[in-house]
């Protein structure tokens, strides 16, 4: 339908190219796009509520869990249901979001606010299925928008999302801590940024948002251009936060940037690690859904430990 | 050889070699501004500023300013001057006629060796497409391969422009080359273009002229020799007069000049002459040695050495006998102006007998080579046979008429042996009249053709004998009146004269005049078939080996059977089949030839002296540019343009057409800096 990329994988999942993602212009369906094909059965959601309201039934898929197989319904029928309850809508879902000049980059055909945005737009939506209250936040060095996390919010947030742009410069560390303010009952949030920002002095500012009991997941987004450094001629690059300009060549300097922004993620993990801070990092050349799905996929074998 | 630029302004296109500079120096500091997220990794790099003013790819570099500096040169449209003019970048095809001068004057000095050098520059620099053809050429041309031009050796004949431009003008004519060329390697000696010569090469030819000439010549020579023998005491004596001409403008002073006869000198003088100026040496007579003698005349030596010598033959004069029968009632002194202008001269000279008509025997006609029958009829009998037997073996027969030969007196026998019918007398009682037409082809009249040669109108005539010619082609020489003067008859290999009047004063005072001396030896010459032997024969001329030759040392030589060889003076020889006839020895070179029996006979060798062609040793130079003019075609611009030779430079840039090879590997310049920066790209991403 999108002439997707396909690739094998275990799961037999289709990956979307973030690119044709790109193209769609109602994020609801991008999120819903991106979730749809793989979320059913793979989450048990942590975020699960203590409703017991039932809901539903369906089929028992590989990965659910046991103990939630209605075994009435299996004797009569002589097939796994699983019994599905309403969601527990004590919880709320916000995605605290990143729009400063620098998430305003993209040389993978995807910018990383753009990759960003569906990352939010389908993890709200996800959220959304499983009856959370989800709400958004975006900020650069103020914060721009503010959706308080609600259960009839999704489309609130998805537009609010749609309408997000790029037009400051960006203080991480500021914005977090006036966002902090903001979360007054526990929350679930996810903090999608590039974090531009000194590892030490951006933990004081995510640790400001895991007080009150807020379970924090951060996604790390960056392009290919900024991993890579695969600029070949020498350029003028400017910075996109604050119109500085410096003439590099790229060839000079590329091995030193390489080791120096992955030394910069290493301690952002290491960091978020040691304070039980959930850390993804995003390629916006990756599809979408594999992200997540890996991303998912760990978090739950986490859990699991935990 | 130097390089040359038809659109020198085009260099100015080097000025883009700043381009690549800029490109891998100074456009790097003003590149577009690549936005990117954050600096803050960057400027924590120490970065050494330096790394920008380094070329990163030398040989791109390199490759990029030489395909400019191809390209500027292209446009600039180079070619090559070389001294020697043309070229060999030529790609149309052209004929090319290399006319080489190889007269003797080419032997002055360095000439040859640098016409050599000239036409071997020639042929290397034809294109591909040229087709050349070699001529030499000097008082004839001829086409010799490319190959000979080295062997080849300077002749000592004359130069002739006008055989050499024919030649090459057939050879262009026929050709289907699109371009046609004459190369004129030569002196351009004024004396080697008559200017009367009507040749012209085909249209659109390009004459290119390579003078040879020095600005300035030194040269003597000895164009004149001059031989008078004269018999005194009963022995021959010569005396040898020459003319010394100096060519060159400095005054040759202290000259010496020698008379030299087989083999000794005699006698020398010292002389000066004036620059461009000449001067007489007469030396004093010497006695003429028994038999055939060989002489030369030398004076010093210079840059053209063979014209200071001039050879020469001796040999003891020819005489002719003349026998005059009168009848023997003749008037008094009747055939003494005959005898005494015969008398007269020594080339050749005369033994006359005078004798009454009836004191005539038969063998008195032995070794005559004339008879005379003044104012006496024909006998008949075994005389008149005997005479006609005379004439039939070459011998000469002058009849006079007069009163005593009328129409009666000719006897049957031998009245065939007279042109016409002798007729009565005619008395031109109105006044006398004058020989008014001669007939200057014959070699009676010929030397008098010229003016004042001879004034025949002075003669007056009152009294002539009718003579009615049975051809009317047979009269030489008619009076006024119409009436015949002088007519002659070929009978067998003899020939008879019939002169109409008398040779004395008696019916005309024609010997009174001037003109009766010439015109008496001049009939007898003729009658007797004398040819003087000459003491030389110029270089170019042939000879002629006949019985009949004035030279009784080749006479005798034909008659002694068997072949003949023709020794030239460097020892090459002729083979001559002496049963064949009229046999000729082309005569090419200077010096003596040596004519002798193949077999080594008894019969003396017979000599012949061969002189340089005076005018070769005149080395004056015609004007090249209205030399050029008579020979390429009227209105032919393309010519006309390069008669100076000089190819115009768009010509000469538009044969080598090296913009086309600079171009190309411009071309080949930037595919390989096109194929080197895209390795060079995808190496490095």
């Amino acid at each position: 339908m999108f002439g997707t990329r396909a690739r094998s994988h275990a799961t037999g999942a289709r990956f979307i190219d973030p690119n044709i993602l790109a193209r769609m212009d109602n994020l609801e369906l991008v999120a819903r796009t991106v979730v749809d094909g793989f979320i059913s059965g793979l989450h048990r959601s942590p975020y699960l509520g203590l409703s017991i309201d039932f809901a539903e039934h369906r089929p028992y898929m590989p990965g659910d869990d046991i103990r939630r197989i209605d075994w009435r319904v299996f004797g009569r029928t002589d097939r796994f249901y699983v019994k599905e309850f309403e969601a527990d809508t004590n919880a709320n879902f916000s995605v605290v979001l990143d729009i400063s000049r620098s998430m305003d980059f993209g040389e993978a055909g995807i910018r990383k606010l753009d990759y960003a945005k569906f990352l939010a737009a389908s993890l709200t939506y996800l959220s959304s299925r499983q009856r959370d209250r989800v709400g958004l936040v975006t900020f650069d060095s103020e914060i721009v928008d503010i959706v308080p996390p609600s259960a009839k919010h999704l489309e609130v947030v998805l537009h609010t999302l749609e309408r997000a742009r790029s037009t400051r410069g960006g203080s991480l560390c500021e914005a977090l801590r006036k966002i902090a303010e903001v979360f007054r009952r526990r929350s679930v949030i996810v903090l999608i940024s590039d974090f531009y920002e000194e590892p030490s002095a951006m933990m004081s500012a995510v640790n400001a948002l895991k007080q009150k009991g807020n379970d924090l997941i951060v996604f790390h987004v960056l392009d290919p251009a900024e991993i890579n450094f695969t600029y070949d001629q020498p350029v003028n690059f400017e910075d996109l936060e604050t119109g500085e300009q410096l003439a590099v060549v790229p060839d000079a300097l590329r091995e030193q940037y390489q080791t120096m922004l992955r030394e910069h993620r290493e301690m952002i993990g290491r960091l978020m690690g040691d304070n039980r801070v959930d850390y993804g990092f995003f390629d916006t050349s990756m599809p979408l859904d594999l992200a997540l799905f890996k991303y998912l996929s760990n978090r739950q074998r986490m859990s699991r430990v935990r | 050889m130097s390089l040359l630029l038809l659109a020198p302004l085009f260099l100015l296109g080097l000025g883009t070699l700043v381009v690549p500079v800029i490109v891998h120096l100074i456009h790097r500091h003003k590149r577009e501004s690549v936005p990117f997220p954050s600096l803050m990794f960057i400027q924590r790099i120490p970065y050494k500023d330096v790394r920008r003013q380094q070329l990163r790819h030398k040989l791109l570099f390199a490759i990029r300013c030489l395909a400019l500096i191809l390209l500027a040169l292209a446009f600039a449209r180079p070619f090559l001057e070389n001294a020697t003019e043309a070229t060999a970048a030529d790609i149309a095809g052209r004929e090319v006629v290399i006319l080489l001068d190889r007269s003797h004057s080419m032997r002055f000095g360095d000439r040859w060796q640098r016409g050599v050098e000239q036409a071997r520059a020639r042929l290397d620099l034809l294109g591909p497409f040229d087709r050349a053809t070699v001529v030499l050429f000097a008082e004839t041309a001829e086409v010799t391969g490319e190959n000979a031009i080295e062997r080849a050796e300077p002749t000592a004949g004359g130069t002739r422009y006008g055989s050499a431009l024919q030649l090459a003008g057939r050879i262009l004519s026929e050709s289907e080359q699109p371009e046609r060329e004459v190369v004129l390697i030569t002196d351009f000696q004024r004396s080697g273009w008559d200017r009367v010569s009507d040749v012209r090469l085909p249209g659109g030819t390009i004459v290119t002229a390579v003078d040879l000439s020095e600005d300035e010549t030194h040269n003597i020579s000895l164009p004149f020799v001059s031989l008078r023998q004269e018999v005194l005491s009963g022995r021959e004596w010569v005396s040898v007069t020459t003319r010394v001409v100096n060519g060159g403008e400095r005054q040759v002073v202290g000259l010496r000049v020698a008379l030299v006869l087989n083999g000794q000198e005699l006698q020398s003088h010292t002389v000066t002459v004036d620059p461009l100026g000449s001067t007489a040496v007469t030396f004093s007579p010497v006695l003429l040695p028994e038999g055939v003698s060989r002489g030369a005349v030398t004076a010093g030596t210079d840059a053209l050495a063979q014209d200071n010598t001039a050879v020469f033959v001796l040999s003891p004069s020819n005489s002719l006998s003349a026998l005059i029968l009168e009848s023997s009632d003749a008037r008094e002194n009747q055939s003494l102006f005959l005898s005494r202008a015969l008398e007269i001269g020594d080339r050749p000279s005369f033994r006359v007998d005078v004798r009454p008509l009836r004191e005539f025997r038969l063998s008195d006609l032995d070794g005559r080579s004339v008879l005379v029958l003044n104012d006496a009829p024909l006998p008949g009998g075994r005389a008149g046979q005997r005479i006609r037997e005379f004439v039939e073996n070459g011998g000469g027969l002058l009849v006079v008429l007069g009163e005593r030969n009328g129409p009666q007196t000719w006897p049957a026998n031998v009245v065939d042996l007279l042109p016409g019918v002798v007729g009565a007398r005619v008395d031109l009682d109105r006044g006398p009249i004058t020989m008014s037409t001669m007939e200057y082809g014959n070699p009676v009249f010929d030397v008098f053709s010229a003016p004042r040669s001879g004034d025949f109108s002075a003669a007056k005539f009152f009294r002539y004998r009718d003579l009615t010619v049975d051809d009317p082609q047979s009269v030489l020489a008619r009076y006024s009146d119409g009436q015949v003067a002088l007519a002659e008859k070929r009978f067998g290999d003899g020939i008879v004269l019939v002169w109409t009047s008398t040779a004395d004063t008696y019916w005309n005072d024609l010997a009174l005049q001037p003109v009766f001396l010439p015109f008496v030896h001049r009939m007898m010459r003729y009658l007797a078939g004398y040819e003087e032997v000459r003491p030389f024969f110029i270089v170019g001329e042939t000879l002629k080996l006949t019985r009949e030759s004035p030279d009784k040392s080749i006479q005798a030589l034909m008659d002694g059977g068997g072949d003949l060889v023709g020794q030239a003076p460097s020892g090459n020889r002729t083979i001559v089949q002496a049963g064949a006839g009229e046999q000729v020895v082309e005569l090419t070179e200077q010096g003596f030839y040596e004519i002798r029996q193949v077999d080594g006979g008894k019969i003396p060798p017979a000599f012949v002296a061969v002189n340089i062609d005076p005018s070769e040793s005149d080395l004056a130079k015609l004007d090249i540019e209205e030399f050029l003019g008579a020979v390429t075609p009227m209105g032919d611009e393309g010519s006309v343009g390069a008669r100076a030779r000089k190819l115009t430079v768009e010509e000469r840039e538009h044969r080598q057409q090296l913009w086309w090879y600079l171009l190309i590997a411009a071309m080949l310049m930037l595919v390989a800096e096109t194929a080197i920066s895209n390795r060079l790209s995808r190496v490095a991403r």
